[in-house]
């Protein structure tokens, strides 16, 4: 036999890449499945994987508005970035609330040309909300996102949502809300950020950019639930319902009977509210996480925040809705139905709770429904 | 492979176009090692799918964004064993040297796929470190780091690998064998 040198690295080249296969596969991964009715104002990572960051671009708007203006004249004024939002507050977050409980923090870095500063931040026992400055000569353009969003230090990544605001002359104004996966209760979290870089969509600058502070959880009532409301093969469970000075947190779990996933692949469970008034109120997600319990790929843990409740309101209904949903992947067609669970009336006096079977889920405002619509298309 | 730390640096702090971008420029050798594993491309893909999953959930877990690619190999090799034992495909030591030493090559072979062939069916600690070195590249540190075991383990492996290999493909000589892995 003649000899022959064969190199391990060439022979292993020879082995054919099913390419299409591993593309879809990573495709799938990162990619969540569509669900026919999502809100364009978060999006979600549903793989089987846990604990998992995603980032949602709440709204980004290149406009400024007659308030943004004002900041060109009063920046470096520190302490009123979130007031900054208030006048073209489409999502209706109470951002005097979050002004007025926040807590200074007044922190600068700059490198690279641009100088990144946090003003404020609050914490509300589920959501850490920060308003930053960039501050940069020139534009930045489009589909600004930052490599790496603000952490709570001991806790793996959870969630987090950006919103932030254009302004002529200065850069941007920005309000980062963060949902960490936490295990306890913790009165005052530290948070770390480390940009890393900016990403636009034509260019990314990179920046060593570095923050660190604490900040201590507002004053909250935790009202335990328990309740779980089931409608086909999907389960509601609503754990617990928060009440600070700025939102109203909801903790629920939604648990999908594995059987019920041969039917349908997709489940995204939701809610609505209404107090005795009559006010509707949109509760997003902040986000989700499976766990180690997790029977099926399905099973999440979310929380979901409110904001604005009348304070002349006496009690809050809580709505669980559910979309469940199918995709074809050969013909990209999907098909979905909305299932309805029976509601939670919670007596906002006495935090004492009642259900109400078979209730009429009611619609959110016209403006809201719309957005809702817009966002399947 | 070297990744912009940059890049990986987001990755681990959620990034999830960075993660997706750095598993897309790892796919083929992720794919490449768990197919040495499996032997066959279903099998192959499942692991790589597995890989990607593991990788999503845990890169909140690395410390080190210049220890990506030898992470990820792990990840990828661990995956490879879990999934053979689970299939009960692991062969035991002692049939593959026999099975290999019994094997007569053919003239016509090609070589490259008999050397695939034959790396598929070494011992597990063997073919690991082989892929390892001559695959991955990686230097003897990196491999003792990946697999948690001292410097001696890793150069005896891969001696005993490259030996058995050989006597496996009789009549070849691996350019490998000869390079300095001290």
């Amino acid at each position: 036999m003649k000899e022959k040198e064969i190199s391990i690295k060439s022979s292993l080249e020879t082995i054919q890449i099913p390419t299409e296969k591993l593309d879809r596969i990573l495709y799938d991964a990162f990619v969540d499945k569509p669900a026919p009715k999502r809100s364009r104002k978060k999006w979600l990572y549903t793989s089987a994987a846990a604990a998992m960051l995603a980032i949602g671009i709440l709204t980004t708007s290149m406009i400024a508005s007659p308030a943004l203006a004002n900041l060109a004249v009063q920046i470096p004024v520190i302490g009123n970035v979130f007031s900054f939002f208030v006048e073209d507050n489409e999502d209706n977050e109470p951002y005097e609330s979050y002004e007025y409980f926040s807590e200074a923090v007044g922190l600068t870095q700059i490198d690279s040309g641009i100088e990144i500063i946090i003003d404020q931040a609050v914490y509300d026992g589920t959501n850490v909300t920060l308003s930053f400055l960039l501050k940069t000569d020139e534009p930045l353009g489009e589909g600004l996102h930052f490599a790496s969003y603000p952490q709570v230090e001991g806790t793996p990544p959870g969630n987090a949502g950006m919103e932030f605001e254009t302004v002529e002359n200065v850069g941007y104004a920005g309000i980062i809300r963060v949902t960490p996966d936490l295990n306890e209760e913790l009165g005052e979290l530290n948070i770390t950020w480390e940009p890393g870089s900016i990403m636009m969509q034509t260019k990314e600058i990179e920046g060593d950019w570095k923050f660190n502070f604490a900040v201590t959880q507002i004053l909250k009532e935790p009202m335990p639930l328990d309740i779980k409301v089931k409608e086909e093969g999907v389960t509601v469970h609503l754990k617990e319902v928060t009440f600070t000075d700025i939102s109203v947190n909801i903790a629920y779990q939604q648990l999908v009977d594995p059987a019920y996933l041969t039917e349908w692949s997709a489940v995204e469970a939701e809610l609505i509210a209404q107090d005795n008034l009559g006010k509707v109120y949109n509760v997003p997600y902040n986000g989700g996480s499976t766990d180690g319990s997790a029977k099926t790929a399905e099973d999440f843990n979310w929380t979901a925040t409110m904001s604005g409740l009348d304070p002349q309101a006496t009690s809050l209904t809580l709505y669980p809705f559910a979309t469940v949903s199918n995709f074809d992947e050969e013909t990209q067609t999907s098909e979905s139905k909305r299932l309805e669970f029976d509601a939670v009336q919670i007596d906002l006096t006495d935090h004492s709770h009642t259900i109400i079977k078979d209730p009429t889920i009611p619609e959110l405002p016209k403006d809201e429904d719309e957005e809702l619509i817009d966002s399947s298309n | 492979m070297q990744h912009d730390e940059q890049r990986v640096t987001a990755a681990i702090k959620g990034n999830k176009q960075a993660l997706q971008y750095l598993l897309g420029l790892e796919k083929e050798k992720l794919y490449r090692i768990a197919y040495t594993y499996m032997r066959n491309e279903e099998d192959a893909v499942e692991v790589f799918q597995q890989t990607v999953l593991s990788a999503i959930e845990s890169i909140h877990t690395l410390r080190e964004p210049a220890y990506f690619s030898t992470w990820l190999t792990r990840i990828c090799i661990n995956q490879s064993i879990t999934t053979l034992r689970k299939k009960n495909k692991l062969v035991v030591m002692d049939d593959i040297a026999e099975h290999l030493l019994a094997k007569n090559q053919p003239e016509d072979l090609d070589y490259k796929m008999d050397v695939v062939d034959a790396l598929g069916k070494l011992p597990e600690k063997y073919k690991t470190v082989l892929l390892l070195r001559f695959y991955q590249d990686f230097s003897i540190k990196q491999i003792m780091e990946i697999l948690d075991c001292p410097e001696g383990t890793v150069k005896t492996n891969i001696h005993r690998g490259l030996a058995l290999l050989k006597k496996g493909l009789k009549g070849v000589y691996l350019d490998e064998g000869k390079r300095d892995f001290n």
